[in-house]
């Protein structure tokens, strides 16, 4: 064997996570309006006094989820924190700096970066968590719960995992495709499998 | 015959693992660059073992599976 390299760092590819993660930095960001609403709509959420206005909420959340998840991806993002500027381009489906060794204040620029990373990774964990546990829960309190209630919630989740995966899926996608370009242009045949959610490439060249 | 292998496993966040089998030396870092330079962004953290430096005419032959060494713990 020659060399091994595992990516052990998670590729940032939803804003609203990584809203978070800016925000969870002492960041921040010219929001996009969605992400805005998606805050108030959380808010009205927690806030909600009756069975009506909560089944209401989680719809309206909904809702924005799926606007999110199904919106076209800023193709830049610039935030501050403590008065250094990032600047991150979406590129094969992540959000990336184009950083090099004349970049001016590149350390402090390394280190911003770091710790959004660690806190877009560490929130994403946590959302995914989320989400299973409350699925889990609303699944005990099905007999109690109205069938109003439990599909407003089950839609909400629902909607929080697609806005969670769908950046996700764009990302796998953007890979694949240029791996499996790149891989036949060196020369390489190529076997693609699928092992649970991975997509495994045995690429040989003889 | 003579085998240059690449396992390149994609997950479904987005992170790239790959290995890489027979490849030598300089030439399989400017492979992998080729590849996935633009697809990752810290690929100097690669972890290249011995057989890296072995210069490429010393190449053998690829005669089974070999395990799959890894520099971190990311992979689920």
């Amino acid at each position: 064997m020659s060399t091994a390299y595992v990516q052990v760092e998670m590729p940032i590819t939803q804003i609203h996570c990584l809203d978070e993660a800016i925000k969870m930095a002492g960041g921040t960001w010219q929001r996009p309006e969605i992400l805005n609403q998606i805050a108030k709509a959380r808010e009205n959420l927690v806030m909600t006094d009756n069975t009506v206005n909560r089944i209401d909420a989680n719809y309206q959340l909904a809702k924005l989820l799926k606007q999110l998840a199904t919106s076209e991806p800023l193709n830049s993002i610039n935030f501050t924190i403590d008065g250094i500027n990032v600047q991150l381009a979406r590129s094969h489906g992540r959000y990336a700096a184009q950083l090099s060794g004349y970049t001016p204040n590149l350390s402090q620029i390394k280190s911003c970066i770091s710790k959004v990373q660690s806190n877009y990774q560490v929130g994403v964990e946590k959302l995914k968590e989320s989400i299973t546990e409350t699925l889990k829960q609303l699944e005990e309190q099905k007999d109690i719960l109205s069938s109003e209630q439990l599909e407003g919630e089950r839609t909400r989740l629902q909607n929080e995992k697609l806005a969670l995966e769908s950046a996700n899926k764009q990302r796998v996608a953007e890979v694949t495709k240029e791996l499996e370009q790149k891989l036949s242009a060196s020369g390489f045949e190529i076997r693609k499998r699928t092992i649970g959610k991975k997509i495994v490439y045995q690429a040989v060249r003889r | 015959m003579v085998e240059e292998n690449i396992q390149i496993i994609v997950h479904d966040d987005g992170r790239i693992e790959f290995s890489t089998h027979d490849i030598k030396g300089e030439a399989c870092m400017d492979e992998l660059e080729k590849i996935l330079g633009e697809l990752v962004d810290d690929l100097e953290k690669t972890k290249t073992t011995a057989e890296y430096h072995e210069a490429p005419s010393q190449r053998k032959t690829n005669i089974g599976v070999k395990k799959q060494q890894k520099t971190g713990s990311g992979s689920p």
